[in-house]
């Protein structure tokens, strides 16, 4: 098999992951009758207003002209139609890129922006919230941990290695949702070194180009919190698994022969333990800032940062199924994007993969 | 492979486990987390865990109380007191001209410079029957006198039969401030008029008129407030009732309906009964302090300490019920897909790519807030969720066994067993499970914190499955941020110990999942 047919196989298997992943929530939403709950309610509460209204104009027979409006609100949600085939519609107009418009008020401010907006704008505000405080955490992590990881590995046993594998057993112990709630009180309300109200980071973005300068000093005194705690909180995994892959590497048997052929250290360290366990790095590295993207609905509620997290929770909330809908191609989308990326990197760092 | 043996084996396994510091921490964490869990779960009262949800079931405790012990570190905060009387013990009956008057009392120190919560005093069960009271007055009194010599009627008045055994009695308002004018006249400028025109009404609306009552009342800038009096107090509740003789008067009354009889003749029993034999109704005096117990009370005075230790078996069984499940499914399939190839390899792998692809929070989240609809049964909210979560999560595990299977599946005695003709099934139980086995159980043990966290946070959210898990009690701190904003968080008895035994349950099962891989897989070994 050709370089070429190995990455087309690839990309259509991924393709597919990604539609069934679409279609998977899309029967979620549909199936479990979550949407007709929410829909319901807004056609319940949109029926009594345009009731009272009729009453108030001293039409006559409102029942009749109420009931007829109900039913074009039915069909306009498409609640007359059964869950598969509103599932279907939703695939449909995701894979046709019509990600729509948003359907509440709610994830709209989130946004920040007017209601209603198209989709794809809200996802496009929000997401640089999130690379702001989570992408960027995820690189200085991998900054620390990619150049420092291999350096324990082959310190194994000594201090530093146990007491970084004992600070990734703790940190990855510790919720980060209750880390950031712990330092929100120390960092905000014991040290006053930091704000207590995260949600002015709205302003501040929406706002930027209007006074960079000053904007990108507010900004960086909103997000050094929550950047720090997402990196406290991941560095112990980031070390812990850059550690294990090279050590996985460290131990074979042709790192054993070129010590035994009598090459350096350095030598053996960059011509062959690095350039095996890149494919594993590589991986970890790029799958974790792709990761990234899609939030961390939890970590950004407690600290009311209005990224991709919070945009997911009010969608799910209020049952803004397009948004969320949106949000789940998208993240998926960029993931998938990213394991394409891996499949071409892989042959390019190794060869035995071209064969 | 004979059972000696494996017992044998295991031993071998956990000293080897042993062996490593993290897996010696490990082990102790887990052996005493499932002697409290076992504990917590055989002792829990039955009902314990709707009584969690019932605010008015923790109305006579201290709200947003921190633990009790803050005050050996100096901190001012009034002790919590309750006295129980069993109905025979430490009351007095006065017998007076036509009536009984039964009396409870308590001594309450105070020694800290703040004020007690409030006063409370509660009927439980055996109460007689006071539905007499509901047309006359004054059958109970609540009194508090105080170490200056001042007396503070705070609850005076009939209280309906049907909330007395459920509801605690706390002092009335309007009561309260017209007992506390001449303290109010003695201590301040203020005349008991001006008083009770000028500033009573401020004082119960700002909800402080209770700090009056074990305070000294001072005018500044013409606003009354209090600074607390220490000093020993007394707080009484009597019961006044009507002795036999009147009881049997009004019985003898003409006009009285077959109702008003009944309730009469009730009476008269339990007021005979209080007389002869000296018995009445069972009474709890409460001094609600300002700290409580050993871990403080949230704000619903809801005792953190009993959340915390109740809390060890919900999390346990989440996390075990996850670990097992996720495990044995990633296990089989990895070796069924290793050891088969093929058509079930690849149709295995691609669903791992599904899983792996899905934005796997969001759907929790998602699938919560639809179990939250769908059913009442906190449990089946739980698992619901958690199977969800495995559905998503056994691909991690499937692709490590599957590529274990596949080394296996090439091993010399592994072909001469199906040359010997040896069953697939046989060659999977005989020679491939046994080698994957050590790797699953890390991975079991590893997987526990997953599920807990992945719940706890859930609750978090605003996803209410209904059991009083720690999960639980950080979500309604959090709900609690939210309306009181974030200054809330400063509650650090309340946001502290659920994260941090969240944390530390999450910690022993990593540290013991380390010490475990590092023994089952060699090239990680020194």
């Amino acid at each position: 098999m050709g370089v070429g047919t190995v990455l087309i196989r690839r990309a259509i298997a991924l393709t597919i992951a990604l539609i069934v992943v679409v279609v998977i929530t899309s029967l979620i939403i549909t199936a479990s009758g979550y949407d007709v709950m929410i829909y319901k309610a807004i056609i319940n509460t949109e029926v009594r207003a345009y009731q009272r209204m009729l009453e108030m104009r001293h039409v006559a027979n409102v029942s009749a002209a109420v009931e007829k409006y109900k039913e074009l609100l039915i069909k306009v949600y498409g609640l007359n139609q059964p869950p598969l085939v509103r599932a279907l519609y939703h695939v449909r107009d995701i894979l046709t890129l019509n990600l729509g418009y948003t359907q509440m008020e709610e994830t709209c401010d989130i946004a920040g922006v007017p209601f209603p907006a198209p989709v794809s704008e809200v996802i496009f505000v929000t997401l640089p919230r999130t690379i702001i405080m989570i992408t960027i955490a995820m690189l200085i992590c991998a900054a620390i941990a990619l150049p420092l990881g291999p350096l324990i590995a082959y310190r194994r046993g000594s201090i530093l290695d146990k007491f970084v594998i004992s600070y990734a057993a703790v940190f990855n112990a510790i919720p980060v949702w209750w880390l950031a709630m712990v330092f929100i009180v120390i960092t905000g309300f014991i040290l006053r070194i930091a704000p207590t109200d995260y949600r002015v980071i709205l302003a501040v973005l929406n706002t930027f180009w209007q006074d960079p300068l000053h904007n990108f000093i507010k900004l960086l005194w909103c997000a050094y919190v929550p950047i720090i705690v997402v990196v406290i909180s991941f560095l112990g995994s980031w070390f812990y698994n850059v550690r294990a892959m090279v050590m996985r590497v460290v131990s074979e048997d042709f790192v054993i022969v070129a010590k035994a052929k009598g090459l350096s250290d350095e030598e053996v360290a960059k011509r062959h333990i690095l350039r095996a366990a890149l494919p594993a790095v590589l991986t970890f590295t790029i799958l974790s800032l792709a990761g990234s993207i899609g939030g961390f609905i939890i970590t950004e509620s407690v600290f009311d940062w209005p990224g991709m997290g919070m945009l997911y929770y009010a969608a799910i909330t209020t049952g803004d199924s397009a948004v969320l809908l949106g949000l789940v191609f998208v993240t998926t989308l960029v993931y998938v994007v990213a394991r394409f990326i891996l499949e071409v990197l892989y042959i390019l760092v190794d060869p035995r993969v071209r064969l | 492979m004979s059972f000696a043996r494996k017992i044998e084996e295991l031993k071998e396994f956990i000293l080897d486990v042993w062996r490593y510091g993290l897996g010696k921490v490990g082990l102790i964490l887990a052996i005493s987390i499932i002697i409290i869990s076992i504990a917590a779960a055989v002792t829990i009262p039955p009902g314990f865990s709707s009584n969690w949800f019932n605010p008015s079931y923790w109305a006579d405790y201290p709200q947003l109380a921190p633990p009790a012990w803050v005050t050996y570190f100096g901190v001012q905060k009034a002790h919590h007191k309750v006295v129980e009387f069993y109905g025979y013990q430490n009351h007095v009956i006065n017998t007076g001209r036509g009536f009984i008057m039964v009396t409870y009392s308590m001594t309450y120190h105070l020694r800290m410079h703040d004020f007690p919560q409030n006063v409370m005093a509660e009927f439980k069960g055996d109460v007689m029957n006071l539905e007499y009271y509901s047309s006359h007055p004054l059958p109970i009194v609540i009194n508090v006198t105080r170490p200056d010599g001042y007396t503070i009627t705070v609850f005076q008045g009939a209280v309906p039969t049907s909330t007395i055994n459920t509801s605690p009695i706390s002092p009335s308002p309007s009561v309260t401030i017209s007992s506390l004018a001449p303290l109010i006249a003695k201590y301040t400028p203020l005349s008991q008029a001006e008083f009770l025109s000028a500033y009573a009404n401020k004082l119960v609306e700002g909800g402080i008129y209770e700090q009056f009552i074990f305070g000294i009342p001072k005018l500044v800038n013409g606003t009354l407030l209090a600074t607390p009096l220490t000093g020993v107090y007394k707080v009484t509740l009597a019961i006044v009732l009507p002795s036999p003789h009147v009881l049997k008067q009004m019985l003898s009354q003409p006009g009285l309906s077959e109702q008003q009889k009944k309730i009469i003749k009730e009476m008269l029993h339990d007021v005979n009964v209080i007389e002869k034999n000296g018995v009445t109704p069972k009474v709890k005096l409460v001094v609600v302090g300002d700290c409580y117990g050993l871990l403080g009370t949230d704000r619903y005075g809801r005792d953190l300490a009993l959340g915390i230790f109740y809390g060890f078996p919900i999390a346990v069984l989440v996390g075990f019920f996850a670990a097992v499940l996720a495990t044995f499914i990633g296990g089989v399939v990895g070796v069924v897909s290793g050891y088969y190839g093929g058509m079930v390899d690849e149709v295995v792998q691609r669903l791992i790519d599904i899983s792996v692809n899905i934005p796997l929070l969001p759907i929790l989240v998602l699938i919560g807030f639809i179990v939250q609809k769908l059913f009442l049964n906190p449990w089946i909210r739980v698992f619901v969720v958690i199977a969800f979560l495995i559905a998503f999560s056994w691909g991690g595990t499937a692709i490590v066994v599957r590529s274990m299977a596949l080394s296996i599946k090439a091993e010399p005695y592994v072909e001469a067993a199906r040359a010997a003709g040896a069953s697939n099934v046989r060659i999977i139980f005989r020679h491939v499970f046994p080698q994957v086995v050590p790797y699953l159980f890390a991975v079991l043990v590893f997987s526990v914190p997953g599920a807990v966290l992945t719940i706890a946070g859930l609750s978090v959210l605003g996803i209410r499955f209904g059991l009083p898990s720690w999960g639980s009690i950080l979500a309604d701190l959090r709900s609690y941020v939210q309306q009181a904003g974030p200054s809330a968080l400063m509650t650090w008895w309340w946001l502290v110990p659920p994260g941090a035994m969240l944390a530390l349950l999450s910690f022993t099962f990593i540290a013991l999942g380390i010490a475990m891989e590092t023994v089952v897989e060699p090239r990680l070994r020194r």
